[in-house]
């Protein structure tokens, strides 16, 4: 059939039209191809890149702390914390105010904390809040594809005890600051890492914080780890046993109470702490975590100075305290002994009159110590003289560090002519040595040095050195380094002459005797030998106090320090109460610390008797011999019997057969 | 049929007579007329009418079951017809019906709830093996932005990640990537949420300690600053252990909220809440059944309690027995059984 031109045309054009669509469809995929291939190349391998590979550190356990009976001071819990990982190409500033806001964080503080870690090297920056909540998890994992830095972190915290217990002794944990990490000879911390502050943590820091592992693993570009590889597991710290008696500091926190001061109670005989206190306290666990600068501001600029160890760092004149020195000194020289003074109320050698709080009649240096008869003593440093007192006062440790295994210690202060003209530019004075004579002037001390110094005295010249951890767990060469970063007058030897001895310790046994102008009759404890010796130290002169309204801040600091037993103690106890009411009721608070001592190591020693009438029970069986000889003789008879034993070791007999 | 009549013209035109004589003779039968006659067409008649009787009940029977089944066929499919138009449209009243009644049920959900809200249609869903999103039908121009809950009155569906002009992505829950905190209404616990794929959603890392009890309620716990608390989440399944074998254990979570069938959602906005003073009384209700306190680490609570502690031992309201700031109280020890070292000479 004919189709005629026009049906001829129809299938060119369709098949041109055709073709054209396929030119065009192709063209389109190439196009793509191009733009996938080549323009968006740069974008796709920084996509790739972003599966990167992280140096993760695996943080080393702390060493735990325990007293000297091995029960848990401080210890660890783990806990997720919130890193930050800086990412190539990405700027994470826009998002710090929504960070801050999920994380509950301070937006200053994070911004902060983030310039102190851009200030390390490394992918990883570092920790931005630790013991994340629940709460905190949600965020981070509900914005996972918008904060891909963010990565929680599983370590172990610290965690101390509540309410201020041996806060000063122990320490805290704090970040590395950037003047301590460029430090000399600093090879060991990093930026972030937490090191010890004050206490035990700051000294024993090198031992108990181990050594972190790490980790490299493989994260997507959410932040998801896919792999982990090249582990090198941690070295979790050492353990520490330290020499307090936790029974023993709880009594010392307890009897100071709310009292500005400290409390220092040692061994006499080998130097181990049992208890310190240093009042008023602060959370440890609140300045490790983070504190904020308004509570650290409010921590920092206190005038009772929470933060200050006062038990090593408070340099106040010691008052009567001084008076033991001076007995020792006086009798030794040889002139205390013979010294007989007649007390009016003070003395007026050089034209100052020298006040005494009593007027004591008839004294001698058996009644001196007991009554702290001003008057007599400052006859006994008049004739001793400024340089003899100096010489003696060094000798057993006046003005020197102690050597305590804690860090920030202070020597105290013991002036002599050459001191005045050195740092006062000025001439030594009778009347100054008068003031010393009493412990006032420009003595000063420390609760830790008083107890070192009486503690020897009453261990006829044996003085140690005062440690809070055993020493024998430590390695040989950290111990020696540890002698050399904290000097101090340590052991020495200064023998007494006997008979001085037993005048100087009954004088202090005396002082908690009841009786006339004894200063610390309160203090007595039955059944236990304590001495010890009461000390007020003016803030101002006698005759300034009495002319003008007395006020807190011009009321004295009470002292006492006491010895159990008088003579070769085992338990010193120093005692500062700041501004407090009266030496008296600090000679009580040692009391009680002495009182808890020696019922304790009774209870032990099975000296006590038990509160309820508990009776053991015990049943016998034995032979006898025939007491009515009707078996003959030789004959024995069996008995039995059951038998009770009360507390008081009376024998009471029932039932026997 | 112009052919069949004039084909058949004379003969039809007989018949047709002799129906008409034959009606006359029926009609003249009813008068007077004589017996025999009357008789005689009588009979003619009832002959006519037993052959028209026994010719009519058959061709009857073939037209009425034979030829005039076909208009039935007709009108049968004509009534079908008719029948699947009103089924179709009754079923598209049934659907606006329920449309009606779910946008009516998000109204009034959107009346009620505290917080103001935007409904928006869903108008695309990707599931791509890493990713679960929905499209949505709003965008910046109404107000939308990153971060806004997702919402439906049976519970949450996700959170906007991307905003265009006039449409948003949805990221939603059940993508491996979303995070919700969460909560369990009977045993307190919380946790985080995460999804697992499509309608799967897993609560991760539960304590050893703690325990979600199947059939429990979850609900959102407003600590991921996404969702606000108390949105529902799903229904507790049962608890499995942590494929990473450590002591954790997560909890599968049967979802509030059939994600791939949604037509209409709600965005939260981030604006304050509109509730009235009534409204906020029953939310801090709601509030207060939901722990807002940081619970504490179990580990942390129990170490705290090994360590020592100075007021624990004492009586409630006494500080220490030694007297706080006053007088010091001297608490002198029992006398020993026998003289020792510690005994006065």
């Amino acid at each position: 059939m004919d189709i005629g031109p026009r049906e001829e045309k129809l299938p060119a054009l369709k098949l041109t039209i055709f073709q054209y669509m396929i030119v065009g469809i192709l063209t389109v995929l190439v196009f793509g191809l191009w733009r996938v291939q080549i323009l968006g190349r740069t974008g796709f391998q920084l996509l790739a890149a972003k599966n990167s590979i992280r140096k993760i550190t695996i943080i080393a356990g702390r060493g735990k702390l325990f007293d000297r009976e091995n029960r848990l001071l401080v210890g660890n819990y783990p806990s997720l914390s919130c890193f930050i990982f800086s990412q190539a190409g990405r700027d994470i500033g826009p998002d710090l105010p929504l960070i801050a806001r999920g994380l509950k964080l301070d937006l200053d503080q994070l911004r902060a904390s983030l310039r102190y870690y851009r200030a390390g090297v490394g992918l990883q920056s570092g920790s931005i809040k630790q013991d994340l909540t629940d709460d905190d998890i949600a965020f981070i994992e509900a914005h996972r594809n918008e904060l891909p830095e963010l990565q929680m972190i599983e370590e172990e915290r610290r965690l101390y005890p509540g309410d201020g217990f041996a806060a000063h002794l122990i320490g805290y944990l704090g970040q590395i600051n950037a003047e301590e990490l460029n430090g000399p000879n600093q090879t060991t911390y990093r930026m972030g890492d937490y090191i010890g502050r004050a206490g035990v943590e700051q000294v024993y820091d090198e031992l108990l914080r181990g050594r972190d592992g790490s980790s490299d693993v493989m994260v997507d570009s959410h932040g998801s780890v896919l792999s982990y590889s090249k582990t090198q597991p941690a070295v979790p710290g050492g353990d520490l046993r330290l020499t307090i008696d936790i029974d023993l500091q709880k009594v010392a926190e307890l009897s100071l109470g709310e009292r500005n001061g400290a409390i220092v109670a040692m061994d006499a005989r080998n130097g181990e702490i049992l208890a310190l206190v240093s009042r008023p306290s602060f959370d440890a666990n609140a300045l490790s975590v983070r504190v904020n600068r308004v509570d650290w501001i409010g921590l920092t600029n206190d005038p009772n100075a929470p933060l200050m160890n006062k038990a090593i760092q408070s340099q106040l004149a010691p008052g009567s305290t001084f008076k033991v020195l001076m007995s020792v000194a006086g009798l030794q020289e040889g002139i205390a002994q013979h010294l007989k003074v007649t007390c009016t109320g003070g003395w007026n050698p050089y034209g100052k009159f020298h006040r005494c709080h009593e007027n004591h009649g008839a004294v001698d240096i058996n009644s001196a110590i007991p009554f702290s008869c001003d008057t007599f003593y400052y006859i006994l440093g008049d004739k001793l003289g400024i340089d003899r007192i100096f010489q003696y006062a060094t000798r057993f440790g006046f003005g020197q560090k102690t050597g305590i295994d804690l860090p920030a210690e202070q020597p105290g202060l013991m002036p002599s002519p050459e001191w005045s003209r050195r740092y006062h530019h000025a001439e030594w004075f009778p009347d100054d040595t008068l003031n010393v004579s009493i412990g006032q002037g420009a003595v000063e001390a420390s609760p830790i040095q008083l107890a070192r110094i009486i503690g020897g005295i009453a261990s006829r010249g044996h003085l140690v050195r005062p440690h809070v951890v055993f020493q024998d767990q430590l390695p040989a060469s950290f111990r020696d380094s540890l002698l050399e970063q904290l000097p101090g007058s340590g052991e020495a030897n200064l023998p007494i002459d006997p008979a001085n001895w037993e005048i100087i310790t009954d004088g202090m046994a005396a002082v908690t005797q009841p009786g006339i102008f004894h200063t610390a009759p309160r203090a007595h404890l039955d059944a236990i030998d304590f001495a010890g010796k009461t000390g007020t130290a003016q803030l101002k002169g006698h005759g300034e106090i009495r002319d003008a309204n007395e006020s807190a801040t011009s009321t004295p600091n009470m002292w006492f320090v006491g010895v159990a037993p008088r003579r070769n103690p085992e338990l010193v106890v120093a005692v500062l109460w700041q501004n407090g009411r009266s030496s008296s009721d600090a000679a009580a608070i040692a009391a009680n610390l002495v009182a808890a001592y020696v019922e304790k190591r009774r209870r032990i020693e099975h000296n006590l008797p038990t509160d309820a009438a508990i009776q053991a029970e015990i049943g016998a069986v034995w032979a006898e011999s025939d007491k009515t000889n009707k078996k003959g003789e030789g004959a024995v008879q069996i008995r039995a019997g059951r038998f009770f034993i009360d507390p008081k070791n009376t024998l009471s007999e029932s039932n026997g057969n | 049929m112009e052919s069949f009549l004039s084909r058949y013209k004379n003969i039809l035109v007989l018949l047709t007579v002799l129906a008409v004589l034959l009606v006359g003779l029926m009609a003249q039968s009813r008068s007077e007329v004589k017996a025999r006659r009357a008789l005689y067409f009588e009979r003619m008649y009832s002959y006519t009418q037993r052959i028209y009787w026994a010719t009519a009940g058959p061709v009857g029977k073939v037209w009425h079951h034979y030829l005039e089944l076909h208009s039935l066929r007709v009108q049968d499919q004509h009534l079908q017809r008719e029948i699947d138009e009103l089924r179709l449209r009754l079923g598209e009243l049934r659907e606006d019906a329920r449309e009606a009644k779910h946008l009516q049920a998000l109204c009034d959900f959107e009346e009620t709830f505290l917080y103001p809200t935007l409904a928006a249609q869903v108008i695309g869903i990707d599931n791509g093996p890493r990713s679960r999103l929905l499209s949505i039908d709003k965008g910046s121009s109404d107000g939308v932005q990153p971060d806004m809950a997702v919402i439906t009155p049976d519970g949450i569906v996700g959170k906007v990640r991307l905003v265009l002009l006039h449409s948003a992505q949805v990221l939603t829950i059940d993508d491996q990537t979303s995070g919700v905190g969460v909560f369990s209404e009977r045993t307190n616990v919380r946790g985080v949420l995460k999804g697992k794929g499509p309608g799967q959603l897993e609560i991760i890392d539960i304590p050893a300690d703690q325990s979600i009890q199947p059939g429990e309620k979850v609900v959102t716990s407003g600590g991921d600053l996404v969702f606000v608390r108390g949105l529902s989440v799903g229904i507790a399944v049962k608890e499995i252990s942590d494929p990473r074998g450590n002591s954790f254990r997560d909890a599968i979570v049967k979802p509030a909220v059939r994600i791939d069938t949604l037509p209409d959602v709600l965005i939260i906005s981030p604006s304050q809440s509109r509730c009235s003073a009534e409204k906020r009384g029953s939310s801090s209700t709601i509030d207060a059944q939901i722990p807002t306190t940081i619970e504490k680490n179990q580990t942390l609570e129990e170490l705290s309690k090994q360590l020592p502690r100075l007021y624990a031992d004492l009586p409630p309201g006494r500080q220490s027995p030694y007297g706080e700031t006053g007088p010091v109280i001297v608490r002198h020890s029992p006398s020993p059984l026998r003289r020792d070292r510690f005994t006065p000479p």
